[in-house]
């Protein structure tokens, strides 16, 4: 009886000491993935920032900012990576807001033919990176929507930035913009790495970056479908993709229409 | 007038210090991740080489690994430009053979020229910041 009682007094010790155990290490690892992800965070915002600051430097070069060609580049620089900062932040912002419930939307009527080719227009350096170009094709010259246009904005530009980012050397990027039942339905196509059939589930979680995006494009913080679905099913509409491994993906969304 | 090779993903920051570089007289050609640096270099005999650490295909501490172990290319001096500033970051690329190391936001641009210079001047070399 008394050894029963060892026995099971030792197993109840056990069970708690590893509970405490498994607990402690969960702690710890929470810790080392909040730290983790403040490093990979901050790591984003330093590159946008030098951006700027070595845009800046640029003109003040008194040849460099002589010179209207080289001027009106240093701005765009400028201009692409203040947006790149306002974005990223803004993301941030809206995890920290999901997670407590607290993100309020602003649906207003805007035209997401203009959204997109301005974004496009944006994305000419990029582009030019691995000589990838986008056709762009719409059945009108203007679809309008209601939704939020900036966090629409923002859901469209993580779509192109993937496109770009996971293309292969100079193949295009293909978007279309189409209305199917009265809902504008936005498309984008590449011919790039694709998603591997067994991370597809998960491709849409927060912090999830496939395996082989990461051998492509190290930097990343596995947010920005995460961001794109919850932005996108929050104004009514829906999001899905298709995507096949070495041959390329296809995303598409869909927004409520109005006239 | 030198040869510089910039090996650096992001557009922004290749266009900006090109823009400068090219303005005091330096020619400079970019790769955009580190398996075509290591083409470049391998291929054109730079004078001196810009390398960050955090680049697509390979990283910048395996494209520095190469270059130092490769006849043709181990005595190109190699500035390592990056973000990345853990201790670790630091000995490893100046055990590896960089000749110095320079964290990009922490520079303007007439700083990271001027180390430039410094490092291409006959006899120059500097330390890790």
């Amino acid at each position: 009886m008394t050894a029963l009682l060892v026995l099971f007094t030792t197993a109840i010790t056990f069970t708690i000491g590893h509970i405490i155990v498994r607990s402690f290490s969960l702690v710890v690892e929470a810790n080392h993935l909040k730290s983790q992800f403040l490093n990979i965070a901050s790591h984003q915002l330093l590159t946008p920032l030098t951006a700027l600051k070595w845009s800046v430097n640029a003109l003040d070069n008194e040849t460099i900012a002589s010179d209207a060609g080289k001027q009106k580049e240093m701005l765009g620089i400028l201009q692409e990576n203040n947006n790149k900062m306002i974005n990223l932040v803004n993301g941030l912002l809206d995890i920290s807001r999901m997670e407590n419930g607290k993100v309020r939307m602003s649906p207003e009527k805007f035209d997401i033919v203009k959204t997109v080719k301005k974004l496009v227009s944006l994305k000419e350096n990029e582009l030019a990176k691995k000589q990838n170009k986008v056709e762009f094709s719409s059945e009108k010259d203007s679809f309008w929507v209601m939704a939020d246009p900036a966090r629409t904005k923002m859901a469209v530009e993580h779509l192109i930035d993937n496109a770009i980012q996971y293309s292969r050397q100079s193949e295009s990027i293909f978007l279309n913009i189409k209305e199917k039942d009265g809902r504008v339905i936005f498309e984008i196509q590449d011919k790039g790495i694709g998603i591997p059939a067994r991370e597809r589930k998960r491709i849409f979680g927060k912090f999830f970056r496939a395996r082989n995006a990461s051998d492509v494009q190290r930097k990343g913080l596995g947010l920005g479908l995460f961001l794109a679905k919850f932005i996108i099913e929050a104004s009514g509409g829906e999001i899905n993709f298709e995507s096949e491994e070495g041959v390329g993906s296809k995303f598409w969304f869909s927004l409520p229409a109005v006239n | 007038m030198a040869k510089i090779l910039f090996i650096e993903d992001e557009t922004a920051l290749q266009r900006t210090l090109s823009a400068v570089m090219e303005q005091v007289g330096h020619s400079v050609t970019n790769a955009y991740d580190g398996e075509k640096g290591l083409e470049l270099a391998q291929g054109t005999a730079p004078d001196l080489i810009l390398l960050d650490l955090i680049l697509p295909k390979m990283d910048g501490f395996s494209v520095l690994e190469k270059l130092k172990g490769d006849e043709k290319t181990k005595s190109i001096p190699v500035i390592v430009l990056t973000n990345l500033e853990s201790v670790d970051d630091v000995e490893k690329v100046i055990g590896l053979g960089a000749t110095t190391y320079l964290v990009k936001a922490n520079y303007d641009l007439d700083d990271i020229v001027g180390k430039i210079n410094e490092v291409l001047r006959p006899g120059g070399s500097t330390s890790a910041r």
